[in-house]
């Protein structure tokens, strides 16, 4: 009887783990590609980014297009856009520059007073757009961030490391009015391979720039809460421990304090990005943002200009703090050839955002 | 793989375990051994009835385990030839219990046999009723029984015989997906299916999201469905009605059963508290699931929790002859905890008292009181915003009705209300980390008060009609407050210019006539045709914001801004009867026009708002199809092939933007299903065996799907979705098979049920989401099987007590 017993269990256990798969789903092409726009303006000195991309969604399916099939739907950069933020008030006008394609920026700050009110607009292929004007929220709170070590289950391993990274919040001294976001990411210093040569030259350095969890979108509605100054707990990120953890990683959580329309957007499009199609998701729908076009107001835009004030706070791993065991995955090994290594412990650039200079910011802590 | 070929070997080896039980073989011995024998010898005989004498035809002639291809002819005869020797030979028929027996052959042989006809413990899926023509002398179209007998004879997830999965079975029957409560009855929503226990009103009638029913089968006796052409008596929902007449207790001794199963551990008891005069019967069940939970590999579902439980208690007193009480409750709660994402916990409470009366040769009276509470409560255990959300309905129930008959005529009259009492919805802080602020916020109360009357006429031998008329009034009650919205602009929480304030008394009130007719006409005594037509208004709904109803659905009232619900209902149908009543075959259409019909807006916020209407779309539905079912009932072989097509769709009629869904076009409804195919097969097994087999197979429902993909803030993955409901997900398909077999350990009476669940293992899709791929940083389609593998359970119970074995 304990065999047929424990072959119940096995078919249970088996059905509760193994219930999503990839498939294939024809999907029909949109008539007209969207753009989008993502941006973030605070109060700090910046710099401030746009993101301006356009969808690709006609190219879902394989296409001939120039001489080649091409299956990639990532969104296109839009290049040669005049991006601006202005003053509501005063009708001032602040430039973005194009810092990389696609990725707009701003610096300095810009609004030293509450109570301003803002709106970017984008003029492109002879279109204007525009964001919904937004005032500057007047209050903040405050993070004390902390890291702990811990093991996971992450697919088919059950004992995964990671880093859990909280913060104690100290809420806004006011009750309700206020809507917080946190935005965290990451830079760390990585470990190219150090191949032997006459001068023993090091590689270069390598900072890298990237996003540890971005699907987790952590909220807070002030309107909920009645505990002005009070404390609390939670996590903003969790992230696999791979080499990175083996030179200074740090971890910035920026505090946004938002507007309501903002964190009804940011509730949506966590709603749609965390859906696993169970019982108890919404159906999922498209999120409809803050930007239009002037002359055509029914032309949808994808994205979202938000205008928040900002803290920043910044916390930091080193080797010694990892209780693992992490591999290094660029070491040099005698007898591997330069074409066995990753491309990433080749080259810093095989990263999408990298740089060799380290950030104003690093040795401050 | 191997267990697989073990379960399936040992699942076989219960199957054939009764074929063992059989009487010991006679033995023949035909010669003596010698030492030249011819190379073969005749057989031959006549096998007869044993209770007739006539012979009989269609025996099947088994040689050492084989079929020989030889049958009785028509005269009982059989003839071959065998090897000399020893042989086993083994007569069979499948109504007739079959006759082993060794012979040895060494010369030609002659065995006449009398075969004792068999006789089944365990009923198919098909009993016949005490009307076995009902499928052509009934009136109303679209009337189905099912008995607990029936249901037990399904196939059932985790081995429990449960309503809600019997009725799927049926044409016209269907759910969104696993793991939602609920059925859709041609082509309505969940919530439009009335729900009555001894006539008094539930509304939560399913535990664990929607695997079993809270309604225990060991409690009830009969379940009667109508979908869409409801008599006068009923009314309240504007799709269809269920009915479940729950069993009295034994009048004359004490008995009782428990059993366990691989869901839920179960008691039942029942017996006279005063011989033929006052008798009780109480059930319960306990879920025992978490140790399925503590098994998995995944670590959320390790500390995921799932607790259910229900209880009835039925008090049934004979006043005199003629006069009874009846007094029930039944009670049921579910309380879950995924991991530390999410929670939920229910519980409801119907409790009824009725008398049923005659009070002449044709003069009935029946009138019931009922009270119900339910409550429920999600919990959102994390971060600093944790908090528990609880909101409920209670209401009171009264009706009366009297009833006078003939043979010719009935007529049925009375009038029912019902107080509804939307309970304040609360927010709790959870845990010690939250911050959250207590809240409240008052929901609607509301008086539904209905007078029906109705006539059932025969016309003549091959005519019949039911025709009643329903008219029922509903009044929004205060205190309440009552947003006032800018009259050119949508209805959205942008556009509250004021709230009014009502004190007790009356805030908005609606009423309607619901005329209902349904007319038979014989063709001849085996074919009639029916025509039905029914309004039917509805004062209460579940308002849901995901793709099926969930435990923790808000019931609703209507108010200022939510008319009730109306719909008209038509259907059409053939029905024919073999001339034995053997066979059944009936095609019957449908049609639906639903007005002031109500679906969410996208992201709709519907806890703790006091303006629910701002999230709400209302519009009008349509809903069509036909249904087709060819059934057998009698026989060893049992069962009914069933294909449904059926349509379901709806259309916003605002000019606003926010109040429209798909710029007001027609879009299908979440559980719109084209095709629906159902077959099930019942074989009886001599002597106390019942083997089924069922296998359903449904056209995939609709979604919204991914047509383009974006970043935000540079690292977050965007989709964007299409219009709602533009496409679809892969088509559903699903086998499954038990064999159930009684008095086995107990002659006194016992029950082991041994299902499988989704055969095939077949990972149907619930639902098809797109999520970031790893590699590509690219949305890619999943699919989402809520049961993904094959299920199979064992569940045993025993019986006590009672007079006899």
């Amino acid at each position: 009887m304990s065999k047929v017993f424990r072959v119940w269990v096995w078919f249970f256990v088996f059905g509760l783990v193994s219930c999503v798969d990839q498939i294939n789903f024809p999907l029909e092409k949109p008539e007209t590609e969207r753009l989008i726009v993502s941006g973030l303006f605070t109060d700090l000195e910046g710099p401030h980014t746009v993101f301006l991309f356009e969808t690709t969604s006609q190219a879902r399916q394989p296409l001939f297009q120039d001489g080649f099939f091409t299956l990639n739907d990532r969104p296109r950069p839009v290049t040669n856009a005049q991006v601006t933020l202005v003053e509501e008030n005063s009708g001032s006008g602040f430039p973005f520059r194009m810092v990389r394609p696609g990725e707009y920026e701003l610096n300095g700050q810009y609004a030293p007073r509450s109570g301003m009110s803002f709106f970017l607009q984008i003029n492109v292929g002879g279109e204007t757009y525009r964001s919904v004007p937004q005032t500057m929220p007047t209050v903040v709170g405050s993070d004390s961030l902390s890291f702990s070590f811990e093991r996971t289950r992450d697919d088919d391993n059950p004992d995964a490391a990671q880093v859990v990274i909280r913060t104690e919040v100290t809420l806004p001294e006011q009750t309700g009015g206020y809507y917080l976001r946190w935005a965290v990411d990451e830079a760390y210093f990585w470990d190219l391979t150090f191949f032997p040569n006459p001068f023993n030259t090091p590689p270069p350095n390598c900072i890298v720039f990237d996003f540890p969890d971005p699907e987790r979108i952590t909220l807070v509605n002030g309107d909920l809460l009645n505990n002005p100054g009070g404390k609390s707990t939670q996590v903003v990120a969790q992230r696999g421990v791979d080499q990175s953890f083996l030179s200074r990683h740090y971890f910035n959580v920026q505090q946004l304090s938002i507007t309501e329309d903002a964190y009804r957007y940011w509730t949506q499009i966590r709603e749609v990005v965390n859906n696993t199609g169970s019982v108890f998701d919404s159906p999922p729908a498209p999120v409809r943002g803050n930007i239009y076009n002037v002359n055509d107001p029914d032309e949808v835009v994808l994205g979202y200009f938000e205008v928040a004030k900002s803290r920043v706070t910044r916390i930091f791993t080193t080797a010694a703090d990892v209780p693992f065991f992490v591999e290094k995955a660029c070491e040099f090994i005698p007898g591997k050839r330069r074409d066995q290594y990753l491309p990433t412990c080749l080259t810093c650039s095989a990263f999408p955002n990298s740089t060799s200079q380290f950030p104003p910011w690093w040795f401050d802590e | 793989m191997h267990s697989v070929f073990r379960l399936v070997f040992l699942f076989g080896l219960f199957l054939t375990f009764p074929l063992f039980a059989q009487e010991e073989s006679k033995v023949y011995v035909f010669g003596k051994k010698q030492p030249n024998p011819a190379s073969s010898y005749v057989l031959t005989g006549k096998i007869l009835i044993q209770s007739t004498g006539e012979p009989l035809p269609g025996v099947g002639v088994n040689v050492d385990g084989l079929y020989t291809g030889v049958s009785t002819d028509k005269y009982g005869f059989y003839y071959l030839t065998l090897s000399p020797g020893p042989h086993k030979v083994t007569f069979r028929h499948i109504s007739y219990i079959p006759i082993p027996t060794e012979i040895e052959l060494y010369e030609n042989g002659v065995i006449n046999l009398e075969m004792t006809e068999k006789n089944f413990e365990l009923e198919g899926v098909v009993v016949m009723s005490d009307q076995p023509d009902r499928n052509v002398r009934e009136a109303i179209t679209g009337i189905t029984k099912l008995t607990t007998q029936e249901l037990r004879a399904i196939p059932a997830f985790l081995g429990e015989a449960d309503i809600f999965k019997g009725l799927q079975l049926l044409p016209g029957v269907s759910s969104v997906g696993e793991g939602t409560s609920g059925i859709n009855v041609r082509g309505a929503k969940t919530d439009q299916n009335l729900i009555l226990m001894n006539e008094a009103l539930v509304l939560s009638s399913n535990h664990a999201l929607g695997f079993l029913s809270a309604f225990n089968t060991d409690v009830t006796e009969t379940f009667t469905l109508y979908k869409g052409n409801l008599p006068a008596n009923l009314g309240g929902r504007s799709g269809s009605a269920l009915n479940i007449l729950m069993r009295p207790g034994d009048m004359n001794s004490w008995k009782g059963q428990v059993g366990v199963g691989t869901s839920n551990g179960k008691i039942l008891l029942e017996g006279p508290l005063a011989k033929d005069k006052v008798s009780i019967i109480a059930g319960g069940r306990i879920s025992n699931v978490n140790w399925l939970l503590n098994q998995a590999r995944d670590i959320d579902l390790q500390n995921s929790r799932l607790n259910f439980y229900d209880g009835y208690l039925g008090l049934n007193w004979k006043l005199a002859q003629g006069h009874t009480l009846e007094a029930n409750t039944l009670l049921t709660g579910d309380e879950f905890l995924f991991s530390d994402q999410f929670g939920y916990d229910w519980t409801n409470r119907v409790s009824s008292l009725r008398y049923r009366g005659i009070l002449g040769e044709n003069l009935s009276v029946n009138a019931l009181v009922a009270d119900g509470d339910f409550t429920n409560a999600f919990i959102d255990p994390e971060g600093v915003e944790a908090a528990r959300v609880v909101n409920g309905m209670r209401y009171q129930q009264g009706k009366l009705s009297a009833t006078w008959a003939n043979e010719k005529l009935a007529l049925t009259g009375g009038v029912e209300a019902i107080n509804y009492q939307g309970k304040p919805e609360r927010l709790e802080p959870f845990g010690a980390n939250s911050a959250v602020v207590a809240e409240e916020i008052g929901k609607e109360k509301g008086w539904e008060v209905s007078g029906f009357l109705s006539m059932e006429y025969e016309l003549g031998e091959s005519t019949g009609l039911v025709a009643g008329l329903r008219y029922s009034t509903y009044s929004q009650r205060g205190p309440d407050t009552v947003y006032q919205y800018n009259p050119n602009g949508p209805i959205t929480s942008e556009n509250i210019i004021g709230q009014e304030v009502f004190g007790n008394g009356k805030i908005a009130s609606y009423s309607g006539l619901e005329p209902r007719i349904s007319i038979r006409q014989n063709l001849n005594s085996t074919t009639s045709l029916k025509v039905s037509y029914a309004r039917l208004f509805q004062y209460v709904q579940s308002i849901s914001n995901t793709f099926g109803p969930t435990p923790i659905d808000l019931w609703q009232l209507s108010t200022s801004y939510i008319a009730p619900q109306r719909t008209d209902n038509f259907s059409a149908g053939i029905f024919r009867n073999s001339a034995d009543n053997k066979w059944e075959f009936s095609l019957d259409a449908f049609y639906r026009l639903g007005e002031n019909q109500v679906e969410y807006r996208d992201f709709a916020n519907i806890f703790l708002n006091p303006h629910l209407e701002t999230e709400l779309v209302f519009g009008e539905g349509k809903a069509y199809g036909a249904e087709f079912m060819i059934k057998k009932n009698l026989g060893v072989v049992t069962g009914w092939l069933a294909y449904t097509y059926s349509r379901s769709f709806f259309r916003s009629l605002s000019e606003f933007v926010p109040e429209q869904i798909n710029q007001n076009e027609w879009f299908p409804s979440n559980y719109d299903k084209p095709h629906e195919v159902n077959f099930i097969l019942s074989r009886k097994m001599y002597p106390r065996g019942l083997f089924n087999f069922s296998v359903n197979y449904a056209t995939g429902r609709p979604v919204s799907a991914v047509t383009a993909s974006y970043l935000l803030g540079g690292g977050l993955v965007v989709p964007d979705y299409s219009a709602r409901n533009q496409y679809r997900i892969p088509d559903y398909f699903r086998v499954d098979v038990s064999y159930t077999v009684e008095k086995v350990f107990s002659k006194k009476g016992d029950s082991l049920n041994f299902s499988i669940y989704n055969l095939l293992g077949r990972r149907n899709a619930y639902s098809v989401f797109w999520q970031k791929d790893s590699d590509s940083q690219q949305l890619k389609p999943y699919r989402l099987a809520i049961l993904g593998a094959i299920f199979p359970s064992i569940s045993y119970s025993i019986q006590f007590g009672g007079d006899h074995e």
